[in-house]
């Protein structure tokens, strides 16, 4: 009694709750994320993110993340600052040109936003999953 | 082609049906990874989420769709370190940690129930990542080729590494539970 053999450890983990249950609500979402697909537009991916760079360095930082997404004729730059729940997305496309941004969520209507002569735009969300709609490219999804 | 290769190729082709099934037969596989991860309950839904949207996003992009299994653990280890670097950056070590216990469980009810049931499932959230991803694709009976995948090891590593792990699991586990193989009686 004093000793479990490695079959049947696994047999009490499989009983315990160590592998989470999922929610009707999260297979709901998974189900909706097919209606966010985009046929036509290219897909910009994220190339660099350094969330993930701090990820293996120090613990303590209170510098904003920075995201580069690169598609082929343009590449959009964003620099995100936290505050609780809201995030402040300070964006560049490259080249810089005057455009209309569409950040979408998967709550509510896209937000739009026009960049300025240098490709700049400053933008609101609340914290979670986010993609951008710029000229004919669709950035990859990022949760923010 | 088999069955799920089968599925992407149709969910590809704009079948909705398809899909639903793909988030089906995947949906506790990835959440499962998340978990693994170091992701806290609360924001294991984001990464859960944003992982099915880059398979939707990505399906015409899927170069084996056999190998979707793969390729969403895959992702979703992706996302998980990124957001635990997220959550890293604006909560304390401290803080996030009593947040773990907060959103696990009510201290009340925790108090109520006998300690022994919930050294196991403690025990299990030490372990490192790694193995804490093989133990749960393991019990989740995911196929070998998938899991050496998600691992980066080949499949004869498998077996292996999972008595290592559970090596590591026993000696995390007080003496009391009668699960390690040290008795305090004799």
């Amino acid at each position: 009694m004093d000793h479990f053999s490695d079959d049947q450890l696994m047999a009490l983990l499989g009983t315990s709750d160590v592998v989470p249950e999922v929610s009707e609500g999260s297979l709901a979402l998974a189900r909706m994320a097919f209606d966010w697909r985009t046929l036509d537009a290219e897909l910009a991916e994220l190339v660099a993110d350094s969330a993930l760079d701090q990820a293996v360095a120090l613990r303590t930082t209170t510098t904003p993340r920075l995201v580069s997404f690169e598609g082929r004729s343009l590449s959009v730059e964003l620099e995100i600052a936290a505050h609780d729940d809201i995030r402040v997305i300070t964006g560049r496309l490259f080249p810089p040109q005057e455009a209309t941004v569409e950040v979408v969520r998967l709550t509510g209507a896209p937000l739009v936003v026009d960049t300025d002569v240098d490709g700049r735009f400053v933008v609101e969300v609340s914290a979670g999953p986010v993609a951008f709609d710029v000229l004919s490219i669709r950035t990859d999804w990022l949760v923010t | 082609m088999g069955e799920t290769g089968d599925l992407v190729e149709r969910a590809r082709d704009g079948d909705r049906e398809a899909w639903n099934t793909l988030v089906d037969r995947f949906a506790r596989m990835v959440l499962a990874v998340a978990a693994s991860n170091g992701v806290r309950p609360a924001d294991r839904d984001d990464v859960a989420q944003v992982t099915w949207l880059k398979l939707a996003q990505n399906l015409d992009r899927i170069e084996r769709p056999d190998a979707v299994g793969a390729w969403l653990a895959i992702t979703c280890r992706n996302e998980a370190l990124r957001v635990q670097a997220r959550s890293a950056r604006e909560i304390p070590v401290e803080d996030e940690l009593f947040d773990r216990i907060a959103d696990d469980t009510d201290v009340e009810e925790e108090a109520l129930r006998s300690i022994p049931d919930r050294d196991l499932p403690a025990a299990f959230e030490k372990l490192s990542a790694r193995c804490q991803t093989l133990l749960r694709m393991l019990l989740l009976e995911r196929p070998y080729n998938e899991i050496a995948e998600l691992m980066e090891m080949p499949i004869g590593a498998i077996g292996p590494t999972r008595q290592r792990c559970l090596d590591k699991l026993r000696r995390l586990l007080p003496n009391r539970s009668g699960i390690t193989g040290a008795s305090e009686d004799s």
